[in-house]
């Protein structure tokens, strides 16, 4: 009658989310982004998309072989991370000044999308890794130490004002070398010397872009997969930053159009919607390792994100800003999860 | 977003709530652990050879805190041994008793009539408590006469009988509301008397329907009590967030539940000591469920004493499908390292996991931050930053973030995606 018998901790039995879970309903949800991207670059952003993603997983599989990792593959992370790193990537003309300088079409975007993918797997993933904690978002960081050469041809350099108008002074709809043709020769095609249109600007902002970042084609896109994510994965998605991080953006915008006058929608519009906006409030701000542990935190650090990329995009001329606020605040964080740690229940 | 922030767990009950209570045969041998409850330990009372008789009492402490054990047969002092004893996870001193099919019953417990209640003095009936050995059957096996003897200074306004039977898979409690109503209504008419007539909270799921049916019936003549059949959450079936969901008030952290003039017994505890009242039964049995990945569950009256293994065998659980057996529940009972183990008073429960139906769910990973255990915790601990302070050996942070105000329902780990055992780790180092 005596038998051996397992014995485990309680509880005996679980919930049904797993870590390589997660990542397949996030993987799932990149992948529908990446057919929308189709929309805009046909076949080029799909095989951009696979490049990376290919590149990350056969480096962590041959990384987990040099490093004699232990335990099963974490392929599945792999291939997200590898997704992430093309939809961050920028494809075509964010500004018509920089189509010369950098790799922005293919072929060369493929390249440079597998330096970006096997960079980050090699630094910051596994290199963090053994950190034995992940510091910085990996995407975010790989994408700005890759493209670090060409940094100073579109930051706080004086001249490119010029072909980036200021955004400290009025912005607005109407007029030839208005705000609005600007960004819609950003991210759409047909030049707009004649002046744009409030509704063509919004679309294109919101529904459709033809150029800048691949996984923020399409604003609404983001917005219905990232918060179909977010209901799918019951919680374990970090809905409070990108909540913070929208609400933030919102009114910071609208608070500088009264400050510096012009249309407050367009203001509001743009810094929201830009690909480096939208896709990365719902996809990076929100990558659990590198962000805050406590509500509060979190709320603190999405409201820094928001900030930061504002500033750099207005002061800074840094178009696609919210990268590099990303990655401070991601070095806050364990000074964040000091914060908002709240009182348990019969202490309050 | 509240369904984001609250923790649903399956309860699998669906089964096992529709059978009715059946009697386990008395075994052949009956192996009590003298030591059972919360408190202090007891030492025996009889000796090898001695003849014992149905509820006679076979240890016992002076000490307060403690309840006495009973010897749940008739029968021979066969040995004073060793056996697993699973609320110390380990061997410890247990009185094996060989049934002589006698039936032969201790007559130490009078049994009173209802009509004599008035007639009794409180200490008569918390003595009697004390005597039948009653502790916390649902699972925390505290002495109930202790809960039952508040500070004079302490008026106790509310009677809470905890029916909700969170723990997943059990149905015992909800059996006995359905059969043992009228015990139940005595019990609480006991408890009242001793407590100075407060008024009386029956908490129940309101899923329990054949349950509330009949506590309704039962209660309808009963003064001052409110049935109160809410969708409670596994984590409510807790006393302190039972109080906070029925009163709206958070009993403050050290605080025992009488300070706020409350006390919450489980319903298995009160129709104990209806039994002991008027039926001169000390707790020798108890109802458990027996379930699991078993093709037809069962809720037992099991003589206390009997051993895992032989209920397995009786019910033909193949013995060599079995992985693992737990006891008191999955969410905060313990799995058994052998069958060989007896029931306790505090086992509510015997779920049996088998080996042809496991399927490994989650691997330990690193954690990966997803900060869903904070969320998730009913107390509103930190448990990641907990176990974390624990892993690098820093207690006192592990103190200053409360680890010991942990109840360890489990609820992080359950949700854990990384599958790491944060509520064991944490309970470990509670003490």
């Amino acid at each position: 009658m005596n038998r051996e018998l397992v014995v485990e901790p309680s509880p005996h039995v679980t919930g049904r989310m797993t870590k390589d879970l997660l990542m397949k309903y996030t993987f799932v949800a990149l992948c529908i982004l990446a057919a929308v991207s189709y929309l805009s670059w046909g076949i080029t952003s799909i095989v951009l998309s696979a490049i990376s993603v290919l590149v990350a997983v056969a480096l962590d599989y041959l990384l987990s072989l040099v490093m004699k990792e232990k335990g099963p593959l974490n392929t599945m992370s792999a291939a997200v991370f590898g997704l992430i790193v093309a939809l961050s990537y920028t494809l075509g003309i964010p500004s018509p000044l920089y189509v010369e300088v950098l790799p922005l079409t293919a072929p060369m975007a493929y390249v440079y999308a597998a330096i970006t993918a096997a960079v980050g797997m090699i630094l910051l993933k596994k290199g963090q890794g053994l950190l034995g904690r992940k510091y910085v978002n990996p995407a975010a960081t790989a994408k700005l130490l890759v493209f670090l050469p060409f940094l100073h041809e579109f930051f706080l350099i004086e001249e490119h004002t010029l072909m980036f108008p200021s955004l400290t002074t009025p912005i607005t709809f109407s007029g030839e070398f208005s705000f609005a043709v600007f960004l819609q020769s950003c991210f759409a095609n047909a030049p707009f010397t004649a002046g744009a249109s409030p509704n063509d600007v919004l679309w294109t902002l919101g529904v459709l872009k033809l150029h800048g970042w691949v996984g923020g084609a399409s604003s609404i896109a983001v917005i219905i997969v990232g918060i179909a994510l977010i209901l799918f994965s019951r919680g374990y998605i970090k809905w409070r930053i990108t909540l913070a991080y929208l609400v933030t953006t919102a009114l910071f915008a609208f608070g500088l159009s009264y400050v510096y006058g012009g249309d407050p929608l367009l203001r509001v519009a743009y810094h929201l919607f830009i690909g480096s906006s939208i896709f990365l409030a719902f996809f990076m701000a929100t990558d659990p390792a590198t962000t805050p542990l406590t509500g509060l935190g979190q709320i603190i650090f999405a409201i820094g994100v928001g900030v930061l990329a504002i500033a750099f995009q207005t002061w800074g001329h840094f178009l696609g800003g919210a990268i590099l606020a990303l990655i401070i605040m991601n070095l806050t964080v364990p000074l964040l999860d000091r914060v908002g740690i709240h009182k348990p229940f019969g202490r309050r | 977003m509240t369904f984001m922030l609250t923790v649903k767990i399956e309860e699998r009950k669906e089964k096992a709530r529709k059978v009715p209570i059946e009697v386990f045969p008395d075994p052949e041998t009956a192996v009590i652990l003298t030591f059972q409850h919360v408190g202090a330990s007891n030492a025996p009372l009889v000796s090898v050879g001695d003849n014992v008789s149905i509820g006679q009492k076979i240890a016992d402490s002076e000490e307060r805190t403690s309840a006495p054990v009973h010897s749940p047969i008739s029968g021979k002092v066969a040995k004073i041994g060793d056996a697993y004893n699973i609320h110390q996870e380990e061997f410890s001193k247990a009185i094996f008793i060989e049934n002589d099919g006698k039936k032969r019953k201790d007559k130490t417990l009078q049994p009173i009539s209802e009509s004599e209640l008035n007639n009794v003095s409180t200490d008569f009936l918390i003595e009697r408590v004390r005597e039948a050995g009653i502790i916390g059957l649902g699972g925390a096996g505290f002495p109930t006469h202790v809960k039952l003897s508040p500070p004079s200074d302490k008026p106790i306004k509310y009677l809470v009988v905890n029916a909700c039977e969170s723990e997943i898979y059990d149905t015992s409690d909800e059996r006995l509301l359905i059969e043992k109503t009228s015990n139940i209504l005595k019990g609480v008419k006991v408890m009242r008397k001793i407590l100075g007539s407060p008024e009386v909270i029956i908490a129940t799921k309101n899923n329990k329907i054949e349950a509330l049916e009949k506590l309704k019936e039962a209660f309808s003549e009963e003064p001052e009590t409110r049935i109160v059949a809410r969708p409670f959450t596994y984590q409510q079936g807790d006393a302190g967030l039972l109080q906070k969901a029925l009163f709206g008030w958070e009993v403050p952290a050290g605080k025992r539940s009488y300070e706020m003039g409350v006390i919450v017994h489980n319903v298995a505890t009160i129709n104990a000591v209806a039994k002991a009242v008027f039926e001169g039964e000390p707790l020798i049995s108890r109802v458990t469920t027996l379930t699991g990945d078993i093709e037809e569950p069962k809720n037992l009256l099991v003589k206390i004493g009997t051993l895992v293994g032989h209920i397995l065998d009786h019910f033909k659980v193949d013995p060599n499908d079995i992985r693992k057996v737990v006891l008191g529940g999955v969410m905060m009972g313990t799995s058994i390292p052998t069958t060989e183990a007896p029931l306790t008073k505090r086992t509510s429960s015997i779920i049996v996991f088998s080996k042809s139906k496991y399927k490994p769910v989650k691997r330990r990973t690193d954690c990966i931050k997803c900060s869903k255990c904070i969320s998730a915790c009913p107390l509103h601990l930190h448990p990641v930053l907990i176990f974390e302070a624990i892993e690098k050996g820093d207690i006192e942070r592990a103190k200053s973030l409360h680890l010991a105000d942990c109840f360890g329902c489990g609820i992080c780990s359950y949700v854990c995606p990384s599958g790491i055992p944060l509520a064991n780790t944490i309970c470990g180092a509670r003490y």
